[in-house]
């Protein structure tokens, strides 16, 4: 079943393909998380929860609990429900409008400033995770210990270098990715080492398999994370849709929405570089 | 208050009858064209106003599921053939009737002009006969033809649905043929004979008394009556044609009913007889070439016609496509898994 109600909002082919686009490539710019984890699914709008493949006992089971002889047990399966993110915006209908009568530069800021904020809200599951949906971030997750980054930008290789080792010490293989968040980044994009750039030798360190995001989620630090893939599972139940809520005759109300989960599924595949 | 399209109009001096077949892809082209049925006539007719122009337009049973979902007219089938032991009603294709009528042939003519411009290259016409008025009200055979249609309310009746099927009430059914004469044969035989066939008199066109006329005559065989005693009637507009130079003598019959049944009992009774054997005598001097039964909408519904067929499975297909589409589809940005 379909609860998106696009058909519903009057809003043309034309528009509509040009506000995806837009939706598109503004969240593809903003999140960092799917550029390192894995990504499983989307599943459907149907799937409510991912099992762990973990029991808990269910003494508390009606029936169960009451035989202390052991002749009955019981056992929970333990699963992680999805959580939806929505974001709603509001789109003028003269911008949708225009696309139909031809223009190319439609106003769709309230679309660029929505799909900013769920392309936030999906890194911030991966990075910070959520104690009511039962995820640990990769940043809280981690069993190996963060490392200072230097009050100066010269020494970020070294840090990031010595984040390699530690997580090599922990028996995790490469390839190393590393994102940094909007300030660090800046940073890094800014500062030459005796004119060589800081970002080029990040790169060499992190090796030809390695790479440097811009994850401006991320609200200070950098994170290095192993890529091998196994560590970290993003799971999907509906990819980033457009739904439709309403519209007046001169505004569209629409909303992103996304249900997604997340596992840390080793906790030691990640080092969290932190800013003093 | 529903109106009919004008079935019982009355006979006319000229009529123009086309049956078309719809191509597959263009039941669109035909709602468009149902729609604007009247106004054509208008635009058409209004060009000389006495003439009276009158446009009936029928659609078949395979045209109507192909066009049309929601209930459908009870009485709606494809035009079955009736076989009796001697003679045939051969059953022909045919999705869309145009019955055009006026009192002059060139406003039908330009009427179907219209609708072929309309639908040409998306429709094959199957039939097209001119019909015209010969003489007083007479058949190629020489007998006055229609004498018994009924007039006033009485033909609204017989020739329209009624409450038994609300859906549809105040539309029609119509049953055409087209007859081909023996005129040689027919011409060898003696006019009382002949007036025996019809079950009337030539000249005067009195109908014989019962006592008179024999069973297997046309008029006896077309008179059907229920348990009670109660005449149920058609409406016909048959009209002549014929081509003198190929030797061609025709009737193109025409019968719209209310009720459908009618006028099979009818075509049963001349075909098959009543009872069985007892064929109408017409029909070995006549032969049936073609046959079709076609739904004469409403005005309202040929206005507001039922939604479209295939809309509702439609939905269902494009909500599973657009399912797995209306995402935006990012899924994993991580290099090694592009």
């Amino acid at each position: 079943m379909n609860n998106l109600h696009r058909e519903l909002a009057p809003i043309s082919d034309e528009a509509w393909a040009s506000l995806e686009d837009e939706a598109k490539r503004t969240f593809v710019r903003h999140v960092a998380a799917r550029r390192v984890v894995d990504v499983i699914g989307p599943a459907g709008e149907t799937s409510a929860a991912i099992g762990t493949g973990h029991l808990r006992s269910g003494t508390g089971v009606p029936g169960a609990g009451d035989r202390p002889d052991g002749t009955v047990q019981a056992r929970v399966r333990e699963a992680r429900p999805l959580v939806e993110f929505r974001v709603p915006f509001t789109v003028s209908r003269q911008a949708v409008d225009d696309v139909a009568r031809g223009a190319h530069d439609p106003d769709w800021q309230p679309v660029k400033d929505a799909a900013r904020r769920i392309a936030f809200a999906e890194d911030g599951m991966v990075f910070d995770g959520s104690a009511e949906a039962g995820v640990d971030g990769i940043r809280a997750a981690t069993s190996n210990a963060s490392i200072a980054l230097p009050g100066d930008v010269s020494g970020y290789p070294n840090a990031v270098a010595r984040a390699m080792s530690a997580l090599r010490l922990a028996g995790v293989g490469g390839p190393y990715d590393l994102l940094l968040s909007a300030d660090a980044y800046t940073a890094v994009a800014e500062k030459t080492d005796h004119g060589y750039p800081i970002q080029e030798h990040i790169a060499r360190v992190l090796g030809e398999h390695g790479h440097i995001h811009w994850a401006p989620a991320l609200s200070s630090g950098a994170l290095l994370l192993c890529t091998r893939g196994g560590d970290y599972e993003l799971y999907l139940g509906q990819d980033v849709s457009i739904g439709y809520l309403s519209h007046t005759d001169s505004t569209i109300d629409l909303y992103f929405q996304e249900s997604l989960t997340f596992f840390v599924q080793t906790t030691e595949a990640g080092v969290e570089l932190t800013i003093p | 208050m529903t109106e009919s399209q004008p079935v019982w109009r009355g006979v006319t001096e000229s009529a123009l009858f086309l049956i078309l077949t719809v191509r597959d892809g263009a039941e669109p082209d035909v709602r468009d064209l149902l729609g604007d049925v009247r106004s054509l006539a208008r635009a058409v007719g209004f060009r000389r106003p006495d003439d009276e122009l009158q446009c009936v337009v029928g659609v078949g049973s395979l045209l109507w599921d192909r066009m049309f979902s929601g209930p459908r007219p009870a009485g709606l089938h494809p035009f079955r053939e009736i076989t009796g032991d001697r003679h045939v009603a051969v059953a022909t294709p045919g999705d869309l009737l145009f019955h055009l009528r006026a009192r002059k042939l060139d406003l039908c003519f330009e009427y179907a002009r219209q609708v072929m411009a309309r639908l040409g290259g998306r429709v094959d016409v199957v039939d097209e006969t001119h019909g015209f008025k010969y003489f007083d009200e007479r058949d190629l055979l020489g007998f006055v033809d229609g004498t018994e249609n009924p007039t006033g309310s009485s033909a609204y009746t017989f020739a329209t649905i009624g409450d038994e099927d609300p859906d549809f009430r105040g539309g029609s059914y119509v049953i055409v043929q087209k007859y081909l004469h023996d005129l040689e044969a027919w011409g060898a035989i003696t006019v009382g004979e002949q007036e025996r066939i019809i079950g009337r008199t030539k000249l005067d066109d009195i109908e014989f008394p019962d006592e008179e006329k024999p069973t297997n005559s046309h008029v006896a065989l077309n008179t059907i009556e229920d348990a009670d005693g109660n005449e149920h009637k058609i409406i016909r507009d048959n009209m002549p044609f014929g081509s003198a130079g190929d030797g061609v003598f025709g009737t193109y019959f025409i019968g719209y009913a209310g009720d459908v049944d009618i006028t099979e009992q009818m075509l049963r009774n001349m075909f098959v007889g009543s009872p069985p054997g007892n064929t109408d005598r017409i029909l070995d001097f006549s032969t049936a070439v073609s046959g079709s039964l076609f739904f004469v909408p409403t005005l309202d519904m040929l206005d507001d016609p039922p939604p479209p067929a295939g809309v509702e499975t439609a939905r269902v297909e494009s909500a599973g496509v657009e399912a797995v589409q209306e995402s935006l589809g990012i899924g994993s940005l991580k290099e090694s898994a592009a």
